[in-house]
């Protein structure tokens, strides 16, 4: 058993963010593991661009976007175990990881940072009735098949749901000589970004249903045909609107999950809202020492938010180590009904705190208003907010109490 | 409390999923040799004995091999399995009281891995090989399933399938016992078994005690006292000690390496799928053997990383990996021409 500082698990934007804002804050003694070949996360894949706009001012590619932190933790000489999984995070902070050229691994760790990302929803999550033929494939697989491994996975597509990804996949097949039938949402709105809409599918005459899902798969060895029917308000289907679409692929882009496992056996509480871990305005976990940050902690569509927030992650962290404790966060952040995925749940009124959230559903002319007992802290008012749109919010020590709870409240 | 005896029905149904190189298509009886040729798309086999337990296609070999071809009806039932996080909240199977004619349908089951099944319900199909998943059946599991297991939430669901129990049954439809017979005087040495329906699985010992004992009331065999029926299971690495899984990887390296996260399933424990005698070459073969894809992400992290398992391995083309049955073939061909790049290059792709 080995005694690292700081144990950061996963090598994508958020680890590497952290590790290299923890070094920077004098933090020698880290250590990132990856399961992967190299680091980088899920941005490998990311080959489009238009990633770093408010990082960097200027629009890159995923993988150049990840060289950059990959460079500079490499200047930093912050050592990386790629090819090691980590199997467990205990409660008192010990990470066991296996790697082929390591073996079986244990370390004590004086912090740890989860950092592992998000996984795909998959068919059988939203329970598709049908076959269960070969061609149905989620976002990202299908995503890692081509840009990765130089593998088409088919030729006449049906993409199911509107998230980003999805819609990503949409134009990229369409470019690699697919012929893309159409993206369906059961939502009577587009669940990615408006961006991608336009850039993706108007750009490439890709037709967008909304209100329509797949309600059957056909075929017994490969996808042969879908069946697309409308739905209603009440999320059924409305009889007599059943399509048939012959296809040899079925993409789904209906959502990410945060990926934590670990979280949870190191016995860190959920936070219903996000389904991450409930952390605090350090983005301290429940279980002291145990922080979290990027995709594990919650969803985000823009890959800036997720290294502002792992540096973020990295203030507490360091001074963790430093001093041993955080302060305590005594005061519950919680949101009315029109409020989703709030970010910490915990304050302690005494620090700069950055809230983030989204709206349940597309709203316009809305008023955000985080309130503290009868004070209105902050105030915006947002011609259009969209469930697609993370939004932050930064508060100001100076500006906040130290007795009552924060609450978010969206109105329109 | 009755201990119930569960085990794994997925390791038992590989060889369907596998492809179906080795189907019977067609038994030939050579009297002058006292033999039979058994045909298949990878060549015939020539054997003395011919025992027919084809499940699904027992009454096609039971003509095959001389007996009638037994009509049967597809009784059908549809499955949710749910996350091992279910698993937590259910320890024992909890069925409901069986009814008038002694049958229950949906149950709440917990596996030897820990998940959870909940169905099957029964339905009688008519189209052949249905093993479809329907809304309306999947409803009716969701609404009777939360009645035996209040933790049947959305979340949990990780899969649905069917299964298909061909029960024999006579002109009206009434359905009949199984058969289990042998005529030495008309198809000597064979054994014919079909209709062979819930609860098969648990009676499958018995019913192979039967059939063998046929057998050798015919040939009397001398007993072969050495022979040591117990064949030790091999331990997944999921199940070891922190320590046995460190001696594991000393010993043979590709333990160290996670291929399946959610199931923690390692390349040394597919590569020997792969290889074993009877060996899976396909992304279900090697589910069933190994619980790889099996877990909640169903291959988000590890399908990409089989398939390529799949080609080294076998030494195949990408084109000719399969995910199940005959023509399930996953890949149309390469995005673009030239050698797959495993890592994209850094520079911006205009994509
Ligand atoms: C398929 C896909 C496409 C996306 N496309 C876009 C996009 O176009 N634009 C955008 O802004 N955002 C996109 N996102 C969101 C994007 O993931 C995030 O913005 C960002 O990559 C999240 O960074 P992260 O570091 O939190 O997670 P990730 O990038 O997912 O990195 C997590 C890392 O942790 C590693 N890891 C996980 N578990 C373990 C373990 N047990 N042991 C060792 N290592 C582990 C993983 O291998 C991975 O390298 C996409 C997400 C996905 C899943
Ligand atoms: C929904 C459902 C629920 C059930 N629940 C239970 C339960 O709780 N308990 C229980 O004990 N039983 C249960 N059963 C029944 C049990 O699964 C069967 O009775 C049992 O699998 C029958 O075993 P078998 O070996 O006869 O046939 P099978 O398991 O069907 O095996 C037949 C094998 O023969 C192969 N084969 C078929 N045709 C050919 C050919 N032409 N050439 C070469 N190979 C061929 C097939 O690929 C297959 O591997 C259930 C069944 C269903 C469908």
């Amino acid at each position: 058993m080995k005694h690292v500082d700081a144990v950061i698990i996963g090598g994508g934007p958020a680890g590497l963010a952290a590790a290299i804002e923890l070094r920077k804050k004098g933090i020698d003694d880290i250590l990132i593991l990856e399961r992967e070949k190299k680091p980088s996360g899920i941005l490998r894949q990311c080959i489009h661009d238009g990633f770093g706009l408010t990082r960097f001012g200027e629009t890159l590619s995923g993988p150049k976007y990840a060289a950059r932190f990959v460079r500079e933790a490499e200047a930093l000489q912050i050592p990386c175990l790629t090819d090691t999984t980590v199997l467990e995070v205990t409660p008192d902070r010990h990470v066991y990881a296996s790697s082929s050229e390591h073996g079986m691994m244990e370390f004590e760790a004086g912090a740890i940072v989860l950092a592992m990302g998000c996984r795909e929803r998959t068919r059988g999550a939203i329970r598709i009735p049908g076959t269960r033929p070969a061609g149905v494939y989620t976002a990202g697989v299908a995503q890692a098949y081509i840009n990765l491994k130089n593998k088409m996975v088919g030729r006449k597509v049906v993409i199911l749901g509107s998230g980003d990804i999805g819609m990503i996949m949409a134009r990229r097949m369409t470019l690699e000589g697919a012929e893309v039938l159409g993206v369906f949402e059961v939502q009577p709105y587009a669940s990615g970004l408006p961006r991608n809409v336009e850039q993706c599918l108007n750009d490439y005459n890709i037709p967008l249903s909304l209100s329509h899902t797949v309600t059957d798969i056909r075929g017994t060895d490969r996808l042969e045909s879908v069946v697309i029917s409308a739905f209603d308000e009440h999320m059924q289907p409305i009889p007599g609107t059943e399509k048939e679409y012959e296809c040899d692929t079925l993409i789904l882009s209906v959502g990410l999950i945060p990926e934590n496992e670990l979280t949870w056996m190191a016995g860190a509480e959920k936070d219903p809202g996000t389904s991450g871990a409930a952390v605090d305005e350090n983005y301290q976990t429940t279980v002291p020492g145990i922080f979290a940050a990027g995709n594990v902690l919650h969803v985000h569509d823009l890959l800036d938010f997720v290294s502002l927030e792992a540096e973020a992650l990295a203030d507490g962290a360091a001074r963790f180590l430093k001093e041993g404790s955080l302060p305590a966060c005594n005061l519950a952040v919680r949101g009315n009904e029109l409020v989703s995925g709030l970010t910490p749940s915990r304050i302690s009124g005494e620090d700069d705190v950055t809230v983030s959230f989204r709206v349940r559903r597309p709203l316009r002319n809305c008023t955000i208003e985080l309130v503290q007992g009868d004070t209105v802290v902050k105030r915006r008012r947002m011609p259009k907010a969209l469930p697609a749109e993370m939004i932050q919010i930064k508060l100001k020590a100076s500006d906040l109490s130290q007795t009552d709870d924060l609450e978010v409240k969206v109105t329109c | 409390m009755v201990p119930v005896p569960l085990t794994s029905p997925f390791s038992l149904r590989t060889i369907l999923t596998n492809g179906i190189d080795r189907k019977v298509t067609a038994i030939e009886r050579y009297v002058a040799n006292n033999c039979y040729l058994v045909h298949t798309p990878a060549g015939a086999f020539r054997t003395k004995w011919v025992i027919n337990c084809a499940g699904a296609f027992a009454s096609d070999i039971s003509e095959m091999h001389g007996y009638p071809n037994y009509p049967v009806r597809d009784f059908k039932g549809e499955y949710f399995v749910l996350d091992k996080k279910a698993g937590a909240f259910l320890k024992t199977p909890v069925y409901h009281a069986p009814n008038d004619r002694g049958g229950f349908s949906t149950h709440a089951t917990p596996t030897v891995d820990g998940n959870v099944l909940v169905g099957p319900d029964s339905y009688i199909t008519e189209e052949w090989e249905d093993y479809k998943c329907t809304k309306d059946h999947l409803d009716g599991l969701i609404r009777d399933g939360s009645k035996m297991f209040e933790q049947m939430r959305r979340e949990f669901s990780i899969r649905n399938f069917a299964g298909i129990r061909w029960k024999r049954v006579d002109e009206e439809g009434n359905v009949l016992d199984s058969k289990l017979e042998s005529d030495q005087q008309h198809n000597p040495n064979t054994v014919n078994l079909v209709g062979i329906e819930s609860p098969g699985v648990t009676c499958a010992l018995p019913l192979a005690r039967r059939a063998v004992a046929r057998l050798v009331a015919v040939e009397k065999p001398e007993v072969n006292e050495k022979f040591d029926p117990v064949r030790p299971a091999l331990k997944r690495f999921y199940d070891m000690t922190r320590e046995e899984q460190a001696e594991a990887i000393a010993a043979d390296p590709e333990y160290g390496e996670i291929v399946c996260r959610c199931e923690t399933v390692t390349r040394a424990e597919i590569r020997r799928a792969i290889h074993n005698p009877l060996g899976v070459h396909t992304v279900t073969g090697i589910k069933n053997r190994t619980r790889a894809t099996m877990g909640r992400c169903q291959g988000g992290y590890c399908e990409t990383r089989i398939t390529e398992m799949i080609e080294q391995e076998l030494g195949i083309k990408p084109t000719e990996v399969r995910y199940s049955h005959a023509d399930s073939y996953m890949f149309t061909g390469p995005v673009r021409s030239g050698n797959a790049q495993d890592e994209t290059t850094e520079g911006s792709v205009n994509a």
